[in-house]
Parts: structure tokens; sequence; C-alpha cells
């Protein structure tokens, strides 16, 4: 265990960037850049992004900076020589600054202009971005003038929250729900039942078909940006159907630390990014407490055992159906917002216990707009398809448009946001790792009371000493 | 989880954590990178510790399973 810490940590050291405090001698620079991710402004007006300075005399090589630059995005992976102003980054920063600090940037570059190329992107970036593109513009065709729809599809589509309108988005933050729109396990989980469905139906063979699905979503993983959620929700259905393609057993925990070892390998500074933490913190909580909790939830009760089949009526079997899909979802809700409420304080200063509720209307329902825009998405193949692609995307935004109403109004409720400051940083991490080893601790305990009983408890022990701490400074 | 032994009372145990051995991969690589992020230590001093650790667990499981084999 200490060997693995002590080689975890010196390969983070060994792969991030310089992280001491940068010294910034003239104020307007002109240097080479390697953009490591560059994304379009919402208006149009130029790029911003994430890159590293290659210039290994200027003293500042391999240093990360945060890139906000004029003129067309370029693909990822391109080398631009930039000018513009250099200023670093505190360490103590708050708000979007912290968040670039959590991304191993040390550095903002603001008014970059694009002097020129130096190397060019791969192939593969500039048909990532392409896709993109087309993909954003063809979610965003309705049979109708609605922009927001439109917008609305893409952010659920290319899981891009900056695409959300702001008050849609204001809303389902407050709501808990802004998750609905990162790629994650509800996309890569649903995308890969329809195709493989699709695969059963044609009767293609198993194996081939699950690696060309492995790979087509894959490349819609890459397409999307590659977010730490949907790089983690890829990883553990690779492992899950390695598993079941070779008789193995891969319980959903081994599939969840496999892919957090992958994913720390290849990039150990995504441990430092909220995506990362908020989306391994929810599924661990699914999958160590609020799985099994729903699986005892679902259980029949006396009334259901002591039926006999033929006399059960469908009153009684669709209210029996209710009570485990309402239990269930309340147990899965419930765990991953305990899960995620330290993390959230932390990282954002709020946290919505409404969200508990709210995910059980919305994430049921967001399955329905996320077909039609998967099957629009396959549409894309041929421009002939586009008619019947308007229409599904003009279905899919009417529905996005209905869990917005929905959203909204929750959100409405007093309250319905814990608003809180953490007086100290290090709180976040501490509660995070508390509650991960609470989950863990009852992990296979056949107890409801257990199973959420003690990540409850921690929380509140947690909370209590938040409070304490608050009221001391 | 999926227990090996349906028998067992409980699975949790130190050496199997409930069979997901895993975990014992990505725990301490979590816990190293998180530490580094908090502290920012050269590499020099970590991987010495590394190495020490991995050194002191080889040699005590190695005279340990020498010990079980005379007994």
């Amino acid at each position: 265990m200490i060997a693995g810490t002590a080689i975890g940590a010196a390969w983070h050291q060994l792969r991030m960037p310089p992280q001491t405090p940068a010294i910034v001698r003239r104020p307007f620079v002109e240097m080479p850049i390697l953009v490591e991710r560059a994304t379009p402004r919402k208006d149009g007006d130029g790029w911003t992004g994430l890159g590293w300075i290659t210039d290994r005399d200027g003293g500042l090589f391999r240093r990360r900076v945060a890139l906000s630059v004029s003129g067309v995005c370029p693909a990822e992976g391109v080398e631009l020589m930039l000018s513009g102003g250099l200023t670093p980054i505190s360490g103590d920063a708050d708000g979007y600054d912290a968040w670039l600090r959590s991304q191993g940037a040390t550095l903002k570059l603001r008014g970059g202009r694009v002097l020129g190329e130096l190397a060019p992107p791969s192939r593969f970036a500039v048909w990532r971005q392409a896709q993109q593109r087309r993909l954003d513009a063809w979610l965003r065709t309705l049979p109708w003038d609605d922009p927001d729809g439109g917008a609305l599809l893409a952010a659920t589509m290319l899981g891009r929250t900056a695409l959300l309108p702001a008050d849609a988005k204001e809303a389902f933050a407050a709501t808990g729900t802004l998750h609905l729109f990162a790629i994650s396990g509800l996309h890569i989980a649903g995308m890969a039942a329809a195709l493989l469905w699709l695969a059963k139906r044609a009767r293609l063979p198993e194996l081939p078909s699950g690696l060309v699905i492995l790979a087509l979503l894959w490349l819609y993983v890459q397409v999307t940006g590659a977010s730490p959620s949907s790089v983690r929700a890829w990883i553990m259905a690779a492992f899950l159907w390695g598993g079941r393609a070779s008789d193995r057993d891969t319980p959903p925990l081994q599939s969840l630390a496999l892919a957090c070892a992958a994913t720390l390998i290849l990039s150990p500074e995504a441990c430092t990014d909220a995506g990362f933490q908020l989306s391994y913190a929810a599924v661990l909580g699914i999958i160590a407490a609020g799985g099994p909790a729903a699986n005892l939830c679902a259980r029949p009760t006396e009334e259901e055992r002591l039926t006999p089949v033929a006399a059960q009526t469908p009153a009684q079997k669709l209210r029996w159906r209710a009570r485990k899909l309402l239990l269930g979802g309340l147990c899965v809700s419930l765990a991953a917002t305990i899960a995620g409420v330290p993390l959230t304080l932390g990282l954002f200063g709020s946290a919505s216990w409404g969200g508990v509720f709210v995910n059980l209307v919305l994430v049921p329902l967001s399955e329905i707009p996320l077909m039609l825009g998967m099957a629009s998405v396959a549409c894309s193949v041929s421009d002939w398809l586009a008619w019947p692609a308007t229409w599904l995307n003009g279905l899919a935004a009417a529905l996005l448009h209905l869990m917005t109403w929905i959203a909204q109004g929750c959100a409405l409720v007093p309250s319905i946001n814990l608003e809180l400051a953490l007086p100290h940083r290090w709180l976040g991490a501490l509660g995070g790792v508390l509650l991960a080893l609470a989950f863990l601790s009852q992990a296979q305990s056949k107890s409801l009371a257990r199973l959420l009983g003690v990540p409850a408890a921690a929380l509140a022990g947690w909370l209590l000493l938040v409070f304490f701490l608050h009221a001391l400074s | 989880m999926a227990r090996p032994d349906p028998l067992e009372q409980d699975s949790l145990t130190t050496d199997r954590f409930g069979h997901c051995p895993a975990l014992w991969l990505a725990l301490p690589l979590l816990l190293g990178c998180s530490m580094d992020a908090a502290t920012g230590i050269s590499p020099g001093p970590w991987l010495l510790v590394g190495g020490l650790a991995a050194v002191l667990g080889w040699f005590s499981d190695a005279r340990q399973s020498s010990l079980e084999s005379q007994s």
C-alpha cells in the first residue's frame, strides 16, 4: 500500500506540469504553445482552451497555460506561435482561476492572437473537430425555429454544458441535475444497450459486434471531448463486456477500480479534476450502496408473496411495480447525492439536496431525448436522412424543454440548494475520502439501514465538523 | 459484488477486499496522486519511500512464506 502510494505520487509529480509559482518578467509575450484543449466561445468570437509552453529556453517550459485567443478554433494537438498578455494564476485563487489551477494551469494568456502554425494537428484530431462541428449543426436543425431547443439537444448529445441557455443551466445546477448534460454512464449504457439490441436483432456474431460497438462508443467519447465521466463509463463498459465475453465475473466495483487505475496511469493529473472526482464519487455511491439498497427495496412485500399469481389484479401489479421503481430510484439518487455533497460544497460552494427527488423524475425522462438524439446522430451518416432527423431533433428538443420547465419549477422551492462556503479547502477532500471509506466499509452489507445509514451518518458528522469550523473562523 | 465463496460470512477481508483486487491498485494510486497534488514534493523522495516499502514488503513476505514452509 505504501509502495503503491509513493509510486503513484512520483508518477503524478513526473507527469504534472510545473506547479511552483510562475515568474512572468514581461507581461506581453510571443511564445510557442501546444494546444491540448480548444473550445469555441459560445458567442463565436474566438476560443478558449489549455496548452503547454514548448519553448525550452524561456524558463516557462512545460508550464500549462489557460488560453483565451481570437480567431478560428484550432484542432487539438496543433502547435501555435501565440502572442498576448501573460499573467500568473495564484495558488489560492477562487472561482474560475481555482478550476484552472485544478487543471494544472499556472499561467493565463489573455487577448491572444495566432501568429503562425508551428506543427499541424494529427489527422484524427482534425477529423474529431470536424465531426463535432457537423454534429453540433446537425442536432440544432429542427423543423421549427427554436435555437434554445437545438442548444439543449446539442448540449445533451455532445456533453457540453456551455451550450445550454443560461436560465436552463442555472435551473439544472440548482436542482442537482446538471450531470444529465455530461457524457456519462447514462449515455454510454443507453447507447450500448441500443446497439447490442440492434446487433442481436440482426443476428450478428456476438464477439465481433461487441468489439465494433465498443469502437463506435470510443469514437463517440472522443468526438464529445473525452471528459473524465465519459472515459470512465467507456472503460467500465469495456471491462464489463470483456468479462462477459470471456465468461469471467466482473463486479461493477472491480470495473470502477480498473477504470480509475487506468485513467490515473494514463493521466495522473485527472485526480484534481472536478469532473473526475464527482463522477467516481457518485458511481462509487451507486455501486456500493445505491444499487444494493435498491435491490433490497425491490424484494416482494408480504402481501405480494402471499398473493397467488392468478389472484393478482392489474392494479396490484402496477402498485408493486411503481413501489419498486420509486424506492429503487430513491435509493440510487440518495446514494449519489450523499457521495457528491462534500465535493460539490468544496468545489462550487453549493449542494442540492433537492436533487434526490428531482433526479427521480428527470433521469428516466432524459433517456427519451437521449435515444431520439442518438437516432438523429445515426441518421447523420447520410444527408438523405436529414428530414427524419430534424423531426427526431424536434421531438427531443420538446422533451428537453419539458425537462427544463420541471427543473425551473423545482428550482423555485425555497432552500433547495444548500449554499455553504467551506472555511478550509481541504475539508471538501476530507469529506470525499470519509464518504468513500463509509461506502466501501459496508459495501457487502445486507442491511438497508447500514447501506445508506453509514454514509449518511458520515456525511452528518462531516457537516457538523464544517459548521463547527465555520463558527470558529 | 459477487462472492467467490457463498458460504463465507464476510468476504470483505483485507487480503481480498471483497473480491475486488483492482481496488488495491486504484486506491494507492489515487491516494499518491492526491498527496502529491497537495504537497508537490519532488519525485526523488517518493520513489525512495516507494522502493524501500516495496523491498521491505517483499522481504517480509519471503520470510513469512519460508517460516510457513518450515513449520
